[in-house]
Order: structure tokens, then C-alpha cells, then sequence
């Protein structure tokens, strides 16, 4: 925790209530037929989800359950009947005309334009697991008919891949309502209670004290959204209805109006953990401040990801002329990428996203460049000379800026590494040296980019020393994206000479028998 | 004397590497404990494969190892021509008589030749024009994740890693819990993927002797490393002589110490309330204190070569966080140019005759794994050639003793966490069994108590 979260959280306790994090938010408002609302409960003890409540944020909900979640087949019964919604929201490519889909499939810039702002909203972290263990359930389901086998696995594939995609640096489709809540608002409590979704929403209920909303939240707080649900009101309600759910299982009737019951005893346990997301959601809709103006990278980012890690696959996957080993090359498995040059070329992708992210974002939020500069990502400070070196035989040498900075500001950068202008994100320079004598610290800065008016019309020159000389400048380090984007794409080859190693090509043929010199060691001291 | 009869096993090892290079085998790990001479035995190596009219690339971490690299070429082979290949944003650097300063991938040389650059560099060239590589060495491997070895796969046949396992792993940034449990998780360093791979045809040699550390903290820095190594210097060897001083100081107990060992752990009491976590002034404080009163009692050291005076520039400091070492270079005010001060990761491969640590836990009393990570320790207690005190507040042992990793893995892998605690705890336990530690109180000693030291 830096001293700038201790300072707001202090800050908000003053104010008695949740202040604002930031100057923009990261992400953008969608429409609610971009919005999908997930919430699920499971049965104390069990993996499997009890009950889905899945719906657009301006309709009720649709609510989902399984009388004995332990029962496999009653189990994708239920899956079955949910899973249509989210594969409407992920666009799958099994719902649309054949012509349609391969009309995306081969022109993909139309699909990215409709998924682009397509957002999963659920309460908090357990529900994104939930995704997790479902992928693990149903995408590789084997029993029963083709047809429903067929569609729990693409379920399957869809939670999969909305819960990889949820742990990919700075994506903005899948939103854990908890977490965008706490990343938009510094909250007046200790961060293990900041887990719980309605704690959170009771500290921005407006026209409150801070007593009465501290007294709300710790109400709220009694009342589980995680997917489990309170053990006494699983013991006291749901318990005794399952045991009689199964006692009855030769009595149709009676078994079917004990599902009823079920039913109705997890709707409002559901409907709870959907209407506080659905409630933060529209929170942070409401909330005056703009969407961050540096997003497009972002957004445009995750929209190719939907295409090329999600959809392009399951669109292939559906050509009828492919074989089962064929088509389980599209699928990713639900635990890890096994082969090495995928699982290389996802962590390059991952680590882009989040170079992208924290590199464009940080130019359209004065809270984040001030936050980055706290944890020693730049330097601040006045510029003390403005010079052209000079280098023997050439007519011109590189524009250095001198900037002195407090040596009390922590730095992590070093010597080489490259830093961009805020406010002028296009003026680049290198760290050539840096010297701390006492209470200062000497930044030489030699500028690589945007250095003339064409470069930068609304700029000074950066060899212009009167427009500079005396000015407060910030640098914060300038993000390497497109250098580990170009890993993502090299990491793919496999006709390297050493690929034997690197991607498992055949080895090499062994060297042939070389006779070794006796007294190597002799031999290099004469090289000397 | 040193123990000479070290050496015989250094030139086995050293003549292993040379064997291997001589067969044009495909696949060598090279372990270094630290100070062993990595970059001794790879120069050689290199030097051979040159003879050999081998293509020779060579590549490092950073452009400051690349220079270093260069540099030893250049010094200990100067007929051997290097070319040092560079980025065009950074200035041509003058390394040696023997090195050409290149830019371009074009100006690749044909034929046989060594060429140094950063793994970086070699990860995006395009070589497609060029005649492939013989030989790839790779300096500081075990900073170098998989996913980035993976990218060299287009530069050479045959590889040699050369790297110190106890140095601290390549950071990763993001979430990397999806690739636990891959065959070649991208994110663990590479030597470690071809060592748990057991279908590779991997040789495995490691150097069996440190120059640089004291015989004492080579036992100490053991429980770090999973192979066997010793000190290049006798026990007693190499100590710091303190002067009798004129008046008492709090951090005098220390200081005797070092007179009789190479390590010495000084501890604070740790607050009621709990150690302050990342700012700890009194800690940055008393690390300056040490440096000030090895200087104002003018110490001086003894090695194998003979006996000096310690000037600041012999001084290095170090500790986790940076608001640490801003603190620490506060409080050494004049004397902070000439003592260099800085984190663990920018100590890795450099050495002074005698460090002050803040231990890394000091600030710590619900260890996470990353807090339990023995990189930046071990980086930390084995960058002095003389003597280390390692400054801390007291709980570290406690902490240590009372807390239970909860081995949240992923099936299969390594407890890394639980791992971490028991090789903190170890080399706790040691500077306690071996009476290393001594707390820093005021005190009103008379000066007889400040015994010469020889």
C-alpha cells in the first residue's frame, strides 16, 4: 500500500463516505444490449453451480436452478437451459446463418465492430471462477446426445474463455463489479472488507453520515454475495428440501414440486447477488467523471483478442469436414496452455495488454501519471540546460536536456531506459545519465523522438532553449508495447536452428567424433 | 593462504566447458555460485570457439553486461576480434582496441566471429540473410525467462547457460497462474525449464569455488543453492581490523564481529506496534551509522593480497525498497556519493570488499511469497568479498518461525513459498547458533571494553 492510498483512504474516512479514485474511468459505458448480468450460488461443499441468474441490466433477470446440482445429468439439464444467454452475448457463431458467419469469419473487422463494447458484469471474484470451474466442467463434456453434448461444450468454451479473458491486463469485457468499484473509489475501510459488494455499495449511498453508512455496510456485510450462500440459511431452508427432493425420487410429481420449492428458496439469493451488480453498475454509469480519452488501444485490443482467441475458433470449429483431432486443436484447455509456443505467445500477449494499458491510460488521467511517478515510473523536475552535443565530424549531435529533480522522489528507472512527456506523449528521450549529489538529482536526457514543430505543431522545439530552460517538466517511462507485440508474433516460429529446443523440432544430428586436444586449457592460455 | 587446492577442481570444470565446446555438443547449464568466475571460464570458452572457426554468439541481460563482456574479451584476449552489436539509439562506446562497435544487422560478420548482444537484441533480429550461428552463450541465464530464450531458438543450434541460480528470477509483471502447471511455464527461468525437463540432452557443470566470498558466508549462502561449493579463501582469512576506539558507539558489537568473521547481523528492537513496513528510518540510520563508524574508526581489511586501508568506495549498501535507500543516503549525507547504495537487483554482479544490508524482511510481519523469495537475500549476503553486516529489526526469526505457508501451488509444482521460509529461516538460524548477531543499543561501555582487534 503506497502512502498515496493510505492518504485517500484517510481522505475518504474524513469525508465520511467513498471519494472518487482518479480523474477518468477506465473503461467505457455500454448500452444495456452490450450487458449481460451473471450471478450464481452453489451448494455448500460443491463446485457446480446451484443456481444461474443471467440477464440484460434493463430487464428482470432470467433465474436458473438445479434441484440436486450433484446430479450430473439434472446438472447439464440446467447448464443447457442457461447457457443460451451468454452464447447470445458472446455472439456464438453456432446462432447465426451460415452466410453470416462466414462472411465474419472471413472479413473479421464487422464481428470486432459488434463485440467491441460487449461487457460480462458478475458480483466478484468467486463468480469469476465459477466461469473457471464450468470450463472445466462442460468443455470437454463426452455423454450423451451429440447435439446437447455439442452446445455444453461450447457453454463450456464460452466461460473459458470470459475467464482467461478476465485475467488479461487491463481488458474491458469482463467486470468484477467489486473490483471496478474499488479501482473508481478509495473506500474508508481495511481491504479485507472491501471484498464484499454491498459493504462497498453502502459507503456510496448519497445524503449519509459517515455513522450511518459505516452502520449500513456492516449490515450489508452480514449478507453473502460470494457464490456460497449462508451455511444457516442452507441448513434451515435448503437442507431439509433437498432431502426430501431425493426421498421422492419415485414420485415424479412430488419430486417436481420440491424443485419448485428449491427454486424459489435460491431466487432471492440470487436475485440479491444480481441486483447489487446490476446496482454498481449503473453507479459507475451515473458517475460524472469522463472514460479515460486514451481507451480506443484498449477496447480495440480486446476486440481483436475476442476474435482471434475466442470466436475466429469456434466459427472454424463448426466446418463440418473437420476431423475431432483437428477440432481439438482450436480448443484451449481449461487448465494451462500444455504447448510451450502458445503458452509463450499468451504470456507475450498478456504482458502487451498490460504494457498498453498502463502506457496509454496513464496519458488521459493526471491521477494515474501522478500515481506512477509515486511509484518511481518518472521524475518531475526543471529543466536546467538545453544543448546540442558536441561530437567530432558531425555537423549536429543529439539534443540533451539537463533536469534537476528532488532526490527524494523514489526513481526506478535507470540509465537507456526511454521516458515520454506528459502532455506531449510524442516527445521521447533516453536517460543518458543519473547523478544524485545531495538533496538533488541531475537527469540528462537525450531527446530520440518528436523533437521538431512537425513532429509536435503545439510544441516548442526541443532544441529551443529560451521556450524550455526554466520550465517543470514530467517524464514517465515510455511503455516497450510494440517490442514485446513483435514477441508475440516471433515466439510462433519453429524454423529457428535451435528450434530442437525451443519449440521441440527433431534434434540436430549429433556432431561427428572430434578427437579433444589433451591439455585444453594450455591451448586457451595461448590465446591470450 | 588461500586454498590453492581449489583450483584443481575450478580448471575440471573449467576444462569440461572447453571439452564441450571442442565436441560442439548441443545443450550445456553452467551453475555459478557467486563470484565463481562466470565470466573467467566464458571468455575462455568463447575464445576457444573462435580458434575453432566457430560463429560465436553471445548473449546478456543488459547492455551493461554486454559492455562488460566486451571489455573482458578485449582485455584478456586482444587478437580475438569482437564485434559488439548494438542498438542505433545508443552511442558507440570505445571497449577495447579489440571490439567493433556495430549497429546494423547488415554489418553482421561472416564467417567465424563473436558477436555480443542482448538477449533482446537477438530475440527480434531477422538472421534470415546471415549464415546461422554455431554456438549461442547465454551470461546471467537464470535472469532470462522461457518465453524470452524461446525467441534465441533463431540464432543457434547449440547453446551454453551461464548463470547464478541463486540470483533473483526474471520479474514478472502480471498474472502468470495460468501457465503453473505448462510443460515450459513462459515465466520460469530458462535453465530451470531445461533442468526439469529430463528428455533434454542437457549437461549440467558447476563451479565448485567462490573468489569472492569469505570462507563463513559460503557456509552461510548454502542453503541457497542446491549444489556444493567453497570459499577460494582459508577460514579467517579475510577479516576487517577495527582500531581501538577512542569513544564507545551503539553500533560497535557489530563491528567486533567482523573482526572475527565475515558476517555480522545487527538488530534493532522491533516496535510494539510492529516494525514500520517499507520506511523504516532508524534502520536507514543505523546502516549509515555502520558505514560512518568503519570509516571514522578507520578500518582496514586483509585478503589474500595483503592488508588495506577501506575507503568509501570499498562500501556498498543496499536494501529492497527505494524509499529505503533514499533514506539510507540521506543519512551517509557527504559521504553518499563515494558509497554506493542501491537495491539487490542492481547489485547483482557487482562486489565490495564490505556491504551493510537492511534485511529484506525487516519491514515484514505477514510474509507473502514474493517476501519470502530468496533472490534478493541471497543477491544481498553475497556481494561482499570481505564483510557483510546485515542490519534488521529483531522479529525476523520469530516471524519466520511462527508463520506456515499455506503451499497454494498448483498440483504438481514446487512449494516455492514454503521453500523460501525454510531457507530465510536457515540462514537466521545460522547468525544465531553461530553468535553472529549482536543488537544495537546505546551504550556506555568504557573505552578497555573496545579490545584491539588483532
Amino acid at each position: 500500500m503506497s502512502r498515496h492510498d493510505v492518504f485517500e483512504r484517510l481522505r475518504a474516512w474524513d469525508e465520511g463516505g467513498a471519494i472518487p479514485n482518479g480523474h477518468t474511468l477506465p473503461w467505457l459505458r455500454a448500452t444495456a444490449a452490450d450487458r449481460l448480468v451473471l450471478a450464481f450460488v452453489r451448494m455448500g461443499g460443491e463446485s457446480s453451480p446451484w443456481g444461474i441468474a443471467i440477464g440484460r441490466p434493463d430487464a428482470p433477470p432470467e433465474f436458473f436452478t438445479c434441484a440436486e446440482p450433484r446430479n450430473a445429468d439434472l446438472h447439464a439439464a440446467f447448464v443447457l437451459a442457461a447457457a443460451d444467454a451468454l452464447l447470445r452475448h458472446v455472439e456464438h457463431p453456432s446462432l447465426l446463418p451460415d452466410d453470416e458467419r462466414l462472411m465474419l469469419l472471413a472479413m473479421e473487422a464487422p464481428l470486432r465492430a459488434r463485440v467491441r463494447l460487449r461487457q460480462l458484469w458478475v458480483p466478484g471474484s468467486s463468480h469469476l471462477d465459477m466461469l473457471h470451474f464450468l470450463d472445466f466442467r462442460y468443455t470437454h463434456a463426452n455423454t450423451g446426445e451429440p447435439k446437447v453434448v455439442r452446445r455444453l461444450q461450447a457453454f463450456g468454451r464460452a466461460c473459458g474463455w470470459l475467464f482467461r479473458e478476465s485475467t488479461r491486463p487491463g481488458q474491458v469485457r469482463v467486470f468484477d463489479a467489486t473490483a471496478r468499484l474499488r479501482r473508481a473509489y478509495t473506500f474508508p475501510a481495511e481491504p479485507a472488507r472491501q471484498s464484499h459488494l454491498g459493504y462497498l455499495l453502502a459507503w456510496l449511498v448519497p445524503g449519509r453520515t459517515r455513522d450511518e453508512r459505516l452502520a449500513d455496510a456492516r449490515e450489508r456485510e452480514g449478507l453473502p454475495v460470494s457464490v456460497t450462500m449462508s451455511p444457516a440459511y442452507e441448513r434451515a431452508v435448503l437442507e431439509p428440501l433437498v432431502t426430501r427432493y431425493n426421498a421422492a425420487r419415485d414420485d415424479a410429481p412430488a419430486q417436481a414440486a420440491v424443485a419448485r420449492e428449491i427454486h424459489d428458496a435460491l431466487v432471492p439469493e440470487l436475485r440479491r447477488r444480481w441486483e447489487l451488480t446490476a446496482q454498481a453498475m449503473s453507479i459507475l454509469d451515473a458517475d460524472t467523471r469522463e472514460s479515460n480519452p486514451h481507451l480506443d488501444a484498449v477496447i480495440d485490443l480486446g476486440s481483436a483478442e475476442c476474435f482471434h482467441e475466442y470466436w475466429k475458433n469456434e466459427a472454424k470449429g463448426l466446418d463440418p469436414s473437420l476431423s475431432d483431432e483437428q477440432r481439438r486443436y482450436l480448443v484451449h484447455d481449461p487448465e494451462t496452455d500444455y504447448a510451450p509456443a502458445r503458452a509463450a505467445r499468451r504470456y507475450f500477449a498478456h504482458l502487451h495488454a498490460a504494457e498498453l494499458a498502463a502506457g496509454e491510460l496513464v496519458h488521459g488521467d493526471a491521477t494515474l501519471a501522478e500515481q506512477s511517478l509515486d511509484a518511481g515510473n518518472g521524475f518531475r523536475g526543471t529543466i536546467r540546460a538545453v544543448e546540442r552535443e558536441a561530437i567530432a565530424g558531425k555537423k549536429s549531435g543529439p539534443i540533451l536536456w539537463t533536469i534537476e529533480c528532488s532526490a527524494d522522489d523514489s526513481l526506478r528507472l535507470r540509465e537507456e531506459t526511454s521516458v515520454c512527456l506528459v502532455g506531449a506523449r510524442k516527445r521521447i528521450g533516453r536517460i543518458r545519465s543519473l547523478v544524485t549529489v545531495g538533496a538533488v538529482r541531475t537527469v540528462v536526457l537525450q531527446m530520440t523522438d518528436g523533437l521538431t514543430r512537425r513532429a509536435l505543431p503545439d510544441v516548442p522545439e526541443a532544441a529551443d532553449v529560451a521556450a524550455h530552460v526554466g520550465t517543470t517538466v514530467t517524464f514517465l517511462e515510455q511503455a516497450a508495447a510494440g517490442f514485446t507485440q513483435m514477441k508475440i508474433f516471433r515466439v510462433g516460429h519453429t524454423d529457428g536452428p535451435g528450434a530442437w529446443l525451443t519449440h521441440a523440432a527433431p534434434l540436430p544430428e549429433p556432431s561427428p567424433p572430434v578427437r579433444i586436444q589433451a591439455n585444453l586449457l594450455e591451448l586457451v592460455k595461448s590465446l591470450q | 593462504m588461500p586454498q590453492t587446492h581449489l583450483a584443481e577442481g575450478r580448471n575440471q570444470v573449467l576444462t569440461a566447458l572447453l571439452e564441450h565446446v571442442e565436441r560442439a555438443d548441443a545443450l550445456l547449464v553452467l551453475k555459478a555460485p557467486p563470484g565463481s568466475g562466470k565470466t573467467f571460464v566464458t571468455t575462455r570458452a568463447v575464445a576457444l570457439a573462435m580458434h575453432r572457426k566457430r560463429r560465436v554468439a553471445v548473449a546478456a541481460q543488459t547492455n551493461a553486461q554486454a559492455d562488460d563482456f566486451c571489455r573482458r574479451m578485449a582485455a584478456e584476449f586482444p587478437r580475438i576480434p569482437v564485434h559488439r552489436w548494438a542498438s542505433a539509439q545508443r552511442g558507440a562506446l570505445q571497449l577495447g582496441d579489440s571490439v567493433t562497435w556495430i549497429t546494423r544487422t547488415a554489418d553482421l560478420p561472416a564467417g567465424p566471429c563473436v558477436v555480443v548482444a542482448t538477449s533482446a537484441k537477438w530475440a527480434v533480429a531477422d538472421l534470415d540473410a546471415h549464415d546461422p550461428f554455431d554456438v549461442l552463450f547465454i551470461d546471467e541465464a537464470w535472469q532470462m525467462c522461457w518465453a524470452d530464450f524461446m525467441l534465441l531458438g533463431t540464432v543457434a543450434p547449440r547453446f551454453v547457460l551461464v548463470g547464478d541460480p541463486g540470483q533473483i528470477a526474471p520479474v514478472v509483471p502480471i498474472d502468470v497462474s495460468r501457465w503453473q502447471t505448462s510443460r515450459r511455464p513462459p515465466h520460469v527461468p530458462a535453465p530451470e525449464v531445461i533442468l526439469r525437463d529430463r528428455t533434454l540432452p542437457v549437461r549440467v557443470i558447476e563451479l565448485p569455488v567462490s573468489t569472492r566470498l569469505p570462507h563463513d558466508t559460503c557456509a552461510m549462502v548454502q542453503s541457497f543453492y542446491d549444489f556444493a561449493f567453497e570459499s577460494w579463501s582459508a577460514p579467517g582469512e579475510r577479516r576487517v581490523l577495527l582500531p581501538p576506539a577512542a569513544t564507545a558507539h551503539p553500533v560497535d558489537d557489530a563491528l567486533a564481529l567482523l573482526t572475527t568473521g565475515s558476517v555480522a547481523l545487527m538488530t534493532l528492537a522491533t516496535p510494539p506496534g510492529g516494525p514500520p513496513m517499507e520506511e523504516d528510518v532508524a534502520l536507514a540510520q543505523a546502516a549509515a551509522e555502520v558505514v560512518r563508524r568503519l570509516l571514522d574508526r578507520q578500518a582496514r581489511v586483509v585478503t589474500e593480497d595483503g592488508e588495506t586501508a577501506l575507503r568509501p568506495e570499498d562500501i556498498g549498501v543496499s536494501a529492497t525498497h527505494r524509499v529505503m535507500n533514499t533514506r539510507i543516503t540521506d543519512a551517509l549525507g557527504a559521504l553518499a556519493p563515494k558509497v554506493r547504495v542501491d537495491t539487490p537487483e542492481r547489485w547483482q554482479g557487482l562486489e565490495r570488499k564490505v556491504m551493510v544490508a537492511v534485511h529484506p524482511m525487516s519491514g515484514v510481519t505477514q510474509p507473502t511469497p514474493f517476501d519470502l523469495s530468496t533472490g534478493r537475500l541471497c543477491v544481498m549476503a553475497s556481494r561482499h568479498s570481505v564483510g557483510l553486516v546485515l542490519v534488521s529489526r529483531d522479529h525476523v526469526g520469530d516471524t519466520l518461525d511462527a508463520y506456515l505457508p499455506v503451499a497454494a501451488q498448483a498440483l504438481g509444482q514446487r512449494d516455492e513459498a514454503g521453500r523460501g521460509r525454510a531457507q530465510n529461516l536457515s540462514l537466521w538460524q545460522y547468525l544465531v547458533q553461530h553468535q553472529r548477531v549482536a543488537p544495537m543499543t546505546p551504550t556506555t561501555r568504557s573505552m578497555d571494553s573496545d579490545a584491539p582487534s588483532r
